[in-house]
């Protein structure tokens, strides 16, 4: 099991990074609503994890992490912000939205839950969570090579 | 080829094939991308309007919010439309509230609009949104002060304002406006077509000219 998580989390993180990424684009381009500001935020700390990841696995650069991990927990700090504004439990007042789309504005929800923020949250806490993953794996090996 | 390129290779496939499969579901099951819309959803016969005094060529129909500081930004377009085509355009305004105090916003306009000075607030609303805009408590006794500005009866407004009268009228303005194909605000629809703002006069001119 984790010869095999080793091997394969660095995927899991690509694929997640990878549909997190046309998912916003599909939800802006297609589905034309427009990107809050703290939406901005976090697509300029996911979109490059995209090719954080892919480089990351095709170099099979064991030290991935350290450019990643930075990314992926700012985005995780706005995607929780954000939810918190969203579902009310901060007033929206702090907000830093001041034009345009609010950061609460609620376009849909699916099953009745699951919502863009909360899909964000999700994308950026299971990137954070395969960094994690990945780091603890290859601890070993980067602390001989250090 | 390796065996990382083939896997990351696969995943950005698959990723495509899901990104194109979303498009095609989407696109069939929302297919009717409406490019006029229905008169009778765009002006109800309580809806606040500047009736044109010539014909009903032009009719200039726009989504707003009152806290929102595109619509304020879009406020002395629609001025000037009103100014240079004075007489020859009707202009309705719907309600299409998203933020904390748009709901008590467009309740204070309209409780105006039952004294005969619903533009005259419109007008104060926008211009002082800077003031009340993004406040995370209801600014009623704003509201009131402006009120009390335009010269209103204070009791007869407060009545209207508590009474909930205008709840139903702003909803159903903003459920009118998502059949439209409104997503944000402000959204023009110049008959029945929707039009960029930054279109608005070019367009004016174009059905003027036919």
């Amino acid at each position: 099991m984790k010869k095999f998580l080793k091997n394969n989390i660095l995927y899991v993180a690509f694929a997640q990074a990878l549909v997190a990424m046309m998912g916003s684009l599909f939800f802006s381009e297609i589905m034309g609503l427009p990107p809050c500001v703290l939406c901005w935020y976090q697509r300029i700390c996911m979109y490059p994890l995209v090719a954080i990841f892919l480089m990351g696995i095709l170099f099979k650069d064991k030290n991935v992490y350290r450019y990643a991990f930075p990314l992926s927990l700012l985005g995780l700090g706005i995607a929780i912000y954000h939810n918190l504004l969203y579902y009310k439990i901060l007033p929206e007042s702090i907000a830093p939205c001041t034009s345009g789309v609010s950061c609460t504005t609620k376009f849909f929800e699916w099953f009745g839950f699951i919502t863009i923020p909360l899909m964000a949250l999700v994308a950026f806490s299971v990137t954070s969570l395969c960094l994690v993953i990945f780091y603890k794996l290859n601890k070993n090996s980067n602390d001989q090579r250090n | 080829m390796t065996k990382e390129t083939k896997i990351t290779l696969g995943i950005c496939l698959a990723s495509i094939a899901l990104f194109i499969g979303f498009i095609y579901y989407y696109k069939a099951t929302n297919p009717t991308i409406v490019k006029v819309v229905d008169s009778q959803v765009l002006v109800r016969e309580d809806s606040q309007k500047i009736i044109s005094k010539t014909d009903d060529k032009l009719t200039l129909v726009e989504f707003a919010d009152f806290e929102c500081e595109a619509c304020k930004a879009a406020h002395p377009l629609v001025k000037k439309i009103l100014k240079d085509y004075d007489g020859r355009i009707t202009y309705v305004f719907r309600n299409f509230p998203l933020h904390g105090n748009s709901v008590l916003a467009a309740k204070t306009a309209e409780a105006a609009g039952e004294q005969g000075k619903f533009w005259e607030m419109y007008d104060k609303l926008f211009e002082n949104q800077l003031e009340w805009g993004e406040k995370s408590t209801p600014q009623t006794g704003l509201f009131s002060t402006y009120a009390l500005e335009l010269g209103l009866d204070m009791e007869k407004f407060k009545t209207s304002l508590n009474s909930n009268d205008y709840a139903d009228k702003i909803q159903r303005d903003q459920k009118d406006g998502v059949t439209a194909g409104v997503k944000g605000t402000p959204t023009f629809f110049l008959n029945g077509k929707k039009v960029n703002p930054n279109e608005l006069i070019n367009e004016i001119e174009k059905i003027l000219k036919q």
